[in-house]
This record gives C-alpha cells, sequence and structure tokens, in this order.
C-alpha cells in the first residue's frame, strides 16, 4: 500500500538517543588534560628538549600507528588515532628532558606496534602501551633513561628520588617538589600542574576518583607504616602522572568501581615497595604495569551484586 | 543511588497540549495477540457486522485479555498483519467502518463491589496494563501472594512521552478511583502515586486530589531514566528490591500505569471496555505534536496523515518512546493497546560503531547493576552461558547502557540476541 514509503524508512534497535560523547571526545579531553603538564615541560626543561622527547613521541607514535594499522590490513575505528596520541605524549612525558632523539621514536614504536596493536588495537591491549614502552626502554638503555637534568640551567643531577634511595639528606623543598622544579622526567616534575590536569578529567567526568584517590591514599598511609615521608612519596617521581593519567586507563584497568578501588590500592602498596625494598629508585611503571595484570582477577571478585541477587 | 544518574533530553514537548481526540478511522486492524499471555481465538467470521465493544477475540487461558471491535463495521478479513511489537505477522481481525452503530457497553457496577468482580471485570473489558509491557490486568489484580501497596506510576520516564503526565491533569479523579479498586482488589492498604519532580503541575493536581484519602499519598521522585521501570521505582519508593525473576507482589506491591487505572475506573463505573487509548505523536519531525485520543487499531499511516507531512529524506517511525521504543517498518502498522506513543524521528547522523575501549560507563548507568559489556562481548563471540552470567536474562533492555556508550555498540540488540539464543537452546534441551 504505502510500499513507496518503506525505502525511506529506518529500521534500528533501540534506543533511538544516545550520548554525544565518543572515543575521540573522551582522547581529546585527555590530551587537554595534558595541556598544563606539557607547559611545565616546557618551562622547566625548554621548549628544544620538550619537542625532542614528547614532540617526537607523538609524531612516532601517529607514524607508527599509521604504518602498522596498513600492514595489519586493519580497520580504524574510532579513537585509534586519538588514543595513540596521548599513548606517545604519555611516554614523552615519562622520559627524562636529555634522553637522543632515537629514545622516544623507539619507545612510541615499541608502544604502538607491540604493547598496543599486537594485541589487537585499541580497546584489546592487557598492558598500558606508554608504560610498556618506557619499560622496554629502561632495561634496554638503562643509562639514558637515568640520567637526569636540573630545570632551567640542564646541569647533570641525580633525582630527588635517587638521592632518598641513596640515603642523601639534601633534598628538594615540599614547594620544589609540588611546584615541580627538581630534576626528573620531563613531564613528572610538577605535581600542581598534574593535579590541575587531574581535575579537569575529573570534572569533565572522564576519570573517576576511585583509581587516583586510593593510589595516592595507599602511598600516604604506607609510607607512614614505613617510616618514610609521605608527602615526598607523592610529590616525587612518577607517581602523580601515574595516578591520574597511567593508571586510570580504562583498557587496562577493572571497570568495576571496588575494582578501581583495589587496583588503585594495589599501585600504590607496589609503588613503595619497589621504592622501599626493590632495586630502582622509582617503581610506578611496574607497579601499574603488575596491575595492569590483575586488572582482570580483581574485575570477576568485585562483580557487583546483581539487582534482586540474594546471596547464598 | 549506587549508580551514576543517566538523564537524557527530556524532549516533553508535548505536556501542555490537551488530550484531543482523533478522528474514528474508516479502517481498524485489531491482532489477536496485543498483550502478554495467550493468543485470543477469532470468535467473528469475515463479513459479519460487529458493533463497537463487541467481544472478537477470545480465550479460555488465564493469562489473557479478550479482544473488543473498536469500531462499528463489517468483518473486511481476518489474516495476518505486520505487528508493531513482535516484528512479525499476526493474525489479525480487519474491521471496516460501516453505519453509525452504538457503542456496546457492560453494566456499570458501583465502587461497592468484591475483590472478585474488580478483577473479572478487568478481564471482560480486555485491560491490560498500558505502559507498554501490557500484562492482563484481571492476572495483575489476582495476586497470589499479599500485596500491602500498590503504586500508580506516574514516572514517565521516557522522552516525548506526556501520556500519563496529560492524564494526571486532566483525570485526576478517575486515577484515585481506579487506585482504590486495585487496592481493594489486592486487598492493599496504602496506594502511592508517584510521579517524577519534572511534572510539578501534576503533583499539585494529584496533591489536591488525594487530600480526603488516608491510605494515599502522593510520592515524587527524582527526574532520571529508567525511575518509571518498576524494578527501580518499586526500589526507590520502598527500598526493596524484586528477586531476580521474581514479580513486584514478591515483594508485596502492585505497579500499575496512569492510564490503566483510568481505564479501569471506566470499565467499572461506566462499563467501558477497551477500544481506544491515549498516545503521544512526536518527535523531530513533528511540526504540530499532541497527545491523542485513538481507536485502537488504527493505522500508523492514519495517525501521521492528521499530523504530518512525511519529509523525502530517510526517517524513523518508533512506536513507545526513543528509548525502549521499536522502530516501524512500514506505516501500515496498527496501534494497539500497549502503544504509548508514535513518533516521527529525523535519522541522526549515527557515530561509527567502534571498539569497547572499557570505560566501564554501561556499567555504572546498568539500574540493575549488570556488566553489560561483557554480555555484548560474550554474545559476540556466541558464548551464551557467559552471557548469561553477566546478566543477559536480568536485562529488562531500558537502553541506558546503549546511551552512554561512548564506542556505539548497540548493547541492547546484543542482550536481545542473548536472550532468543539462550531460550532456544534451553527449548532444545528439554525436548531432548
Amino acid at each position: 500500500m504505502s510500499s513507496e514509503f518503506n525505502t525511506k524508512i529506518v529500521i534500528s534497535p533501540s534506543p533511538h538517543f544516545r550520548t554525544d560523547l565518543n572515543p575521540n571526545k573522551i582522547m581529546r579531553r585527555v590530551i587537554i588534560g595534558l595541556i598544563p603538564v606539557m607547559i611545565a615541560a616546557v618551562y622547566f626543561f625548554g621548549i628544544v628538549n620538550f619537542l625532542r622527547v614528547v614532540g617526537l613521541s607523538t609524531v612516532s607514535a601517529i607514524v607508527f600507528e599509521f604504518l602498522i594499522l596498513r600492514v595489519f590490513k586493519r580497520k580504524i575505528i574510532p579513537g585509534t588515532y586519538s588514543s595513540g596520541v596521548v599513548t606517545g605524549i604519555l611516554l614523552g612525558l615519562t622520559l627524562p628532558p636529555s634522553v637522543p632523539w632515537w629514545i622516544p621514536v623507539v619507545g612510541s614504536g615499541i608502544a604502538i606496534i607491540v604493547a598496543k596493536e599486537f594485541f589487537g588495537g585499541l580497546g584489546q591491549n592487557p598492558f598500558n602501551p606508554a608504560l610498556i614502552g618506557r619499560a622496554v626502554l629502561s632495561v634496554s638503555w638503562p643509562v639514558h633513561i637515568t640520567t637526569f637534568i636540573t630545570p632551567f640551567e640542564s646541569l647533570t643531577t641525580a633525582t630527588p628520588l635517587a638521592l632518598l634511595k641513596d640515603g642523601v639528606d639534601k633534598l628538594p623543598s615540599y614547594w620544589d617538589l609540588f611546584y615541580g622544579n627538581v630534576s626528573g622526567s620531563i613531564g613528572e616534575t610538577s605535581a600542581l600542574l598534574i593535579l590541575i590536569g587531574g581535575i579537569y578529567l575529573l570534572m569533565t567526568r572522564t576519570i573517576e576518583w576511585y583509581i587516583p584517590v586510593s593510589y595516592l591514599g595507599s602511598m600516604a598511609i604506607l609510607s607512614l607504616l614505613l617510616g618514610r615521608d609521605p608527602v615526598i612519596e607523592i610529590l616525587a617521581g612518577g607517581v602523580m602522572l601515574g595516578a591520574f593519567f597511567m593508571a586510570t586507563d580504562y583498557v587496562t584497568s577493572p571497570v568495576t568501581s571496588k575494582g578501581r578501588l583495589i587496583f588503585g590500592l594495589g599501585c600504590g602498596i607496589l609503588t613503595l615497595i619497589i621504592r622501599a625494598f626493590g632495586g630502582y629508585p622509582e617503581g610506578v611503571t611496574y607497579a601499574i604495569l603488575i596491575m595492569n595484570a590483575f586488572s582482570p582477577i580483581i574485575e570477576r571478585v568485585t562483580l557487583p551484586r546483581k539487582f534482586g541477587e540474594v546471596k547464598k | 543511588m549506587s549508580y551514576h544518574e543517566l538523564r537524557p533530553p527530556e524532549l516533553k514537548i508535548t505536556c501542555q497540549k490537551p488530550i484531543s481526540q482523533l478522528p474514528v478511522p474508516k479502517l481498524v486492524v485489531l491482532p489477536l495477540q496485543q498483550h502478554t499471555g495467550a493468543l485470543a481465538q477469532p470468535i467473528v467470521k469475515v463479513g459479519d457486522m460487529v458493533t463497537k465493544g463487541q467481544v472478537i477475540g477470545d480465550s479460555t487461558q488465564y493469562v489473557f485479555a479478550p479482544i473488543h471491535a473498536s469500531i462499528s463495521g463489517k468483518i473486511k478479513a481476518i489474516s495476518p498483519w505486520m505487528h508493531p511489537t513482535l516484528g512479525r505477522e499476526i493474525e489479525s481481525v480487519i474491521i471496516e467502518g460501516e453505519g453509525d452503530f452504538e457503542e456496546l457497553k457492560l453494566k456499570p457496577l458501583g465502587m461497592n463491589i468484591s475483590p472478585q468482580e474488580i478483577s473479572s471485570r478487568s478481564r471482560e473489558a480486555g485491560l491490560v496494563g498500558l505502559g507498554g509491557a501490557a500484562f492482563p490486568t484481571a492476572v495483575k489484580l489476582n495476586p497470589n501472594k499479599p500485596v500491602e501497596v500498590v503504586i500508580i506510576n506516574g514516572a514517565e520516564c521516557e522522552p516525548y512521552l506526556t501520556v500519563d503526565h496529560r492524564q494526571m491533569l486532566e483525570k485526576s479523579n478517575k486515577i484515585i478511583l481506579g487506585l482504590k479498586l486495585m487496592m481493594k482488589a489486592v486487598g492493599a492498604r496504602n496506594g502511592i502515586i508517584a510521579i517524577e519532580d519534572n511534572k510539578k503541575d501534576a503533583i499539585t493536581i494529584m496533591n489536591e486530589s488525594v487530600k480526603a484519602e488516608e491510605a494515599i499519598k502522593v510520592s515524587i521522585l527524582p527526574s532520571k531514566y529508567p525511575q518509571g521501570a518498576e524494578k527501580v521505582l518499586i526500589k526507590t519508593l520502598l527500598k526493596r528490591e524484586v528477586p531476580r525473576g521474581g514479580l513486584p507482589m514478591d515483594v508485596g506491591v502492585v505497579v500499575s500505569n496512569v492510564s490503566t487505572a483510568i481505564c479501569l475506573t471506566e470499565a467499572i463505573l461506566e462499563g467501558k471496555v477497551l477500544t481506544e487509548r491515549v498516545i503521544t505523536i512526536s518527535g523531530d519531525l513533528i511540526k504540530e505534536p499532541a497527545n491523542a485520543m485513538v481507536t485502537l487499531g488504527t493505522l500508523i499511516k492514519d495517525v501521521s496523515d492528521n499530523y504530518i507531512k512525511l519529509p523525502e529524506e530517510p526517517y524513523k517511525v518508533v512506536t513507545g518512546g526513543p528509548m525502549t521504543g521499536i522502530t516501524q517498518s512500514s506505516l501500515d502498522v496498527p496501534i494497539i493497546k500497549g502503544t504509548s506513543g508514535v513518533l516521527f524521528l529525523r535519522k541522526k547522523d549515527e557515530f561509527m560503531q567502534g571498539e569497547c575501549i572499557r570505560c566501564g560507563r554501561c556499567v555504572k548507568v546498568c539500574p540493575l547493576r549488570l556488566m553489560p559489556l561483557y554480555i555484548a562481548l560474550n554474545t559476540k563471540i556466541e558464548d551464551y552461558s557467559k552471557a548469561e552470567y553477566f546478566g543477559a536474562l536480568d536485562c529488562f533492555e531500558c537502553g541506558s547502557c546503549t546511551y552512554a556508550c561512548p564506542a556505539s555498540i548497540p548493547l541492547v540488540h546484543y542482550v536481545k540476541v542473548a536472550k532468543s539464543e539462550i531460550f532456544k537452546r534451553r527449548k532444545v534441551s528439554t525436548k531432548a
């Protein structure tokens, strides 16, 4: 009868509304959240170091993503490139400002090709790609990855955590640690600006509070128990960047709220154990990677009670 | 609440529009399956003359409500016709209007009738829940467990729809009477009229109407989706959780839709049988959206002819609300007892479906605390027992997860696939 209409009527499953959020928008928010951190990197270590480290890691992440998608003949899904950009920036921010140019390039290659696309691409990787990149770099070229410079003057020096490990008591002031006027990885020194970016992510509901709060909270409590200074433990090194930008990675952390709390707790405990008893002065990278491995099992044991389900 | 709040745009553009009367169509199509329960057997033949209000489809089954002729005229055919919710053709009675017969009515009864009479009259009048699920009212009003509270569900959380809202404004007294009849039928001591806080005028009017009633109160609900879902409603009001696979009466509650309460009052006091209902006609394609009383069996094209010039470009025709409603493949589909609205929606540029990035938003918004992402994942790889483990059979398909999913994954669609596969397998295994 009215069959002339039928070609125009669209059939689709409900609901017929949806959020205007999409993976690219989420990644864009993460990048916006990282802008203060990048400003700190430029301010303390100069634009040349920033471009060589973070600029190169980001550009090479995009290039590797482009190449590997062609080699694997893989379909581009929403968020592929934008998440690659986030991985590139994050990897760069965890590297010392003085590394040679090829270090960020190799790191991005490992992050994108091995840690992300070998496992099936966006959403499939069990481990945080940026941290895998950093971990491989730090075991392959330990000298490059542990040579740090001071802000502004670029003199070779030890990081606050290395000083702490060696039992030196000439540690920087709390204010310098908070503000970022210390040596360290290019994007990890300023707790203040990382916090601003993190608060932006919390306010836009891009991330939830569970992981950062349980990560930083467990760090604080455990360091007190071990007789260490909780302020230094949290402000020095990669904890702030890790807690807000790395451990909160959707793909590699649990989806349940309780699971996220436990995940952050585990990250905090492991970071401190590595710092206090391990061979390295810093433990964030390995702590988060180890917790990534635990993520599926944490999720399994924290499945919420279904509505109307009676516990036997 | 233990889950994130989901607030889709309300779009209640018709909330100020009084209920109008849609012209009675020349032809109606009455599917012999309009409710949850048994299929009706036609008790008329092609060529028979029928009167509005006359029973044309009946059954001896318990979970059943008879189907009445909604116009007077001649039975033109009894043949399969596309059904609006079942997605396939169902045996239907087609009546062509003829003459101007009077409406057949049942004998009016008073308020002083027995619980059994209320239930049996509900059946005689063909009443079913008019919120969408269309469960026979007679069965609901004959619970086999003690019921303390009857809740009239005036949440109406679906965007666009304003059927219940308008009826609360225009027919508040009939709602109170209907509620009292239901309370009597099930032996409940208390009645609650639950309304979302975005319907301030309805709250005022209903509050006014219950002033003299001691056992009835109006409760205000936060406006969020899916507040009107039975289980969510009971949880919000009484902090009780309907057990998995159970019914509201398992926690001493019966929930009824606003329109159903009105129809019950009319069935008992006026002897009216269910031959028409109020629907919202709306959507972003409609210039003059409306709330209208329509004759059951009216084809959507007869509705659209009155309200809309259909566009050149592709569009969607949805029966029900935009969160749970069903897209129709043609305009020749009839309005049935459970149809609460007809929406004409522009086809939006849909986002490309992505891969799950495990953001957890579907988990946060699920009112039943299920794991939509894993239901979908396991359905994709055809591991249906896992899909069931993550809650496929619990899901009442409110659409919250799909709404919230940034990767545009049709999670509810996967749930539906999982359900049908699980049931298919169960059937096979019981046969073997």
